[in-house]
């Protein structure tokens, strides 16, 4: 393993990886802090440019801008209340108050410290897991994996926030579009309705393209205004006060505290393993640690810097888990992750027995990339933080034009035609009215991305086993707890609204 | 229809397509059908359930999509396919700057000061990143091909 860690450091440090993820570290880091924008616009915004790339570039450079976007919004949660990515929601319960307090500096060291150590901490157990995957991926075989792609969708669609019924439409829609262009068994065409533009099926990068960025972005032109809405007058001031010493006092509360920085880097990993869990639950679930250990509970909601801790080094520490499933299993361990489940695809890189056998140098480069990004965007947002400050301010309709231009021709430079940048258009409409009436758009992207690989192993299971595939013991196991994890939720759920009646809570 | 309103709108348009999706199925080889009938009809029977859930708990009349909100999505598209048209039309050399300062200043009423630092801010990195860095050939357009034919005649002649 040390073998195959060095190897995966020398090729990391090529010029072209190490450049590609400094300069995506410090995008990913920007984009992060202004709210609304995220990790998923990251990577949608990048996803035409990799294709050109040898393969640890192209994932140096995603990698290393999708890591670090709650570092940067755990800068904006903190100065002016606004999370930057969801990821950062529980960092406001603590991190606002102390800006109020005048401690602005002090709660932004403890947060970008937090950040980039626990991101540094997911890539070390990320690495401790590989050796445990290999003999659970060797022993899986075409019916397992088509349980594991049936569960990863199902677990984004239902475990995901919103209604189930919409997560699971998301997700088959998702996959009835995979099925767009020409059967690879039969050769017969599917979906195509007599147009040879979908013959090679319907591409990742216009549909990201559309489904995110330009989604965003007319979320942004209905909304209107600044793109963090506050009183400027009040943080402008706030924003100032960010004196190195203050911030550096907040990286030494890290190493005081760091029991419960170590907690929870390991709860951010945990979660970030399990497929479906949102860098939401992370957080939240670290914060409420931290308030449970607190010595001081009265503290928190007040300006506990315990309080900015926990979340923040929870929710990077969650991508070092997420890559756990993603790699070794292909199923996503976030919404961000199906979308890098594609750019793997784009880049000729296959998660599972291939990626863990063959190709270690990939591997063990995607744990440093993880663990370098990480530590440079928090070193990056120390000296910066006070500067970005004033990007918050900038209207929507300064960021709207460069993005549309950007992405418009990042889908035509995608295969050099016009006809993606229609599908872009399209899927833009499409993800603008998932958005508003609450279908999530990554299951819709799990389901694209992994539908071909699904009805490949689907079809190799009946070939080889007939329809008794599912009684094949595994795949029994992942078929029961995938009805354990739809039916469970619900009953719960029911229960809790008849306590609600039965107290009177709910008429 | 009295209880019309936006996700019911939009949950009756997954319907109609969840349902093409369908009945294109069924016009299928057998093999070639199986995956499309494994998804298509879950997904109809979920979609109407949804549209029935749905209906269910809208009580009262409702605004079908508000129409400052359609105007401005419509605007916003409108705007995206004129730039697809200009850059086949016109050319990537003219339509950048053009869409950006049309945009800025026709949609978002900045001003031409603002609008026109925006379009040279832009245009220009955008021209070295995709053209001089990505190498990316775009098509000269019908203006640039007839300029170009314009000036060759001239110093032909």
């Amino acid at each position: 393993m040390l073998a195959d860690l060095m190897q995966g450091l020398r090729v990391f440090i090529e010029l072209q990886p190490l450049l590609y993820m400094i300069f995506g570290t410090f995008f990913g880091f920007i984009i992060g802090f202004i709210p609304g924008l995220g990790g998923n616009f990251v990577l949608a915004v990048l996803l035409p440019f990799i294709y050109k790339m040898e393969p640890l570039a192209g994932l140096a450079l995603l990698i290393g801008s999708f890591s670090p976007t709650p570092t940067g919004g755990s800068v904006s949660a903190i100065l002016f209340g606004v999370p930057g990515t969801g990821q950062n929601a529980a960092t406001v319960f603590d991190g606002f108050p102390l800006a109020q307090k005048g401690e602005a500096g002090r709660a932004i060291g403890a947060a970008l410290t937090s950040s980039g150590l626990g991101g540094v901490i997911g890539a070390v157990i990320l690495l401790l897991m590989i050796p445990v995957m290999k003999p659970i991926v060797l022993s899986l075989g075409p019916p397992e994996f088509f349980m594991l792609i049936m569960m990863g969708i199902i677990f984004i669609g239902f475990l995901g926030q919103g209604s189930a019924i919409k997560g699971i439409l998301a997700g088959l829609l998702g996959l009835i579009l995979s099925l767009v262009g020409m059967d690879v068994v039969t050769g017969e065409t599917r979906y195509t309705f007599g147009q040879l533009f979908f013959w090679d099926g319907i591409k990742l990068v216009p549909v990201v393209l559309g489904l995110f960025a330009i989604a965003e972005m007319v979320d942004l032109v209905l909304t209107g205004g600044s793109l963090a809405k506050f009183d400027s007058g009040v943080d402008d001031d706030r924003a100032r006060k960010l004196s190195l010493a203050a911030v550096f006092t907040g990286v030494k509360d890290v190493f005081t505290h760091w029991m419960l920085f170590l907690r929870c880097s390991v709860i951010g990993t945990v979660i970030g393993i399990i497929p479906g869990l949102g860098g939401d639950v992370a957080s939240f679930m670290a914060y409420g640690h931290g308030l449970q250990t607190g010595r001081e509970k009265e503290n928190f909601g007040k300006g506990a810097i315990e309080g900015v801790i926990a979340p923040e080094a929870a929710n990077n520490a969650k991508e070092g888990g997420a890559f756990v499933p993603t790699l070794g299993f292909g199923v996503p361990g976030s919404s961000g992750m199906a979308i890098m489940l594609g750019a793997f695809m784009i880049l000729g890189i296959t998660p599972g027995p291939d990626l863990l056998n063959k190709r270690p140098e990939i591997l063990y480069g995607i744990v440093w990339i993880c663990a370098f990004s990480n530590l440079l965007a928090a070193i990056f947002g120390i000296f910066i933080a006070r500067y970005l400050a004033r990007l918050t301010f900038m209207r929507g309709s300064l960021l709207v034009p460069p993005v549309l231009v950007f992405v418009t021709l990042g889908a035509y430079a995608y295969r050099s035609t016009y006809a993606d940048v229609v599908v872009v258009l399209v899927f833009g409409f499409l993800g603008w009215a998932m958005k508003k009436y609450g279908y999530p758009r990554p299951a819709l992207i799990l389901g694209l991305v992994l539908g071909t690989l699904a009805e490949k192993n689907l079809q190799l299971s009946l070939a080889i086993y007939g329809n008794k595939f599912i009684f094949r013991p595994i795949c029994l196991g992942l078929l029961i707890l995938i009805a354990v994890s739809i039916i469970y939720p619900q009953i719960r759920k029911y229960r809790e609204n008849r306590k609600g009646v039965i107290e009177g809570n709910i008429p | 229809m009295k209880f019309l309103n936006g996700a019911l709108f939009f949950d009756i348009i997954l319907l109609i397509a969840f349902v093409l999706f369908l009945a294109t199925a069924f016009t299928m080889g057998s093999e070639a059908a199986v995956a499309p009938l494994l998804l298509t009809i879950p997904g109809v029977v979920l979609m109407t359930i949804q549209l029935v859930l749905n209906l269910l708990k809208t009580k009262e009349k409702t605004v079908l999509v508000d129409s400052t909100i359609l105007k401005k999505v419509l605007f916003i598209y409108l705007w995206l396919i004129g730039f697809l048209l200009s850059l086949q039309w016109i050319g990537f050399t003219l339509s950048v700057p053009l869409f950006i300062l049309t945009i800025s200043r026709f949609f978002f009423r900045e001003s031409w000061r603002t609008s026109l630092i925006m379009t040279f801010v832009i245009a220009i990195p955008v021209h070295l990143f995709f053209i001089q860095l990505l190498q990316i050939y775009f098509p000269p357009g019908v203006f640039e091909d007839t300029l170009g034919a314009i000036l060759k005649a001239l110093n032909t002649g």
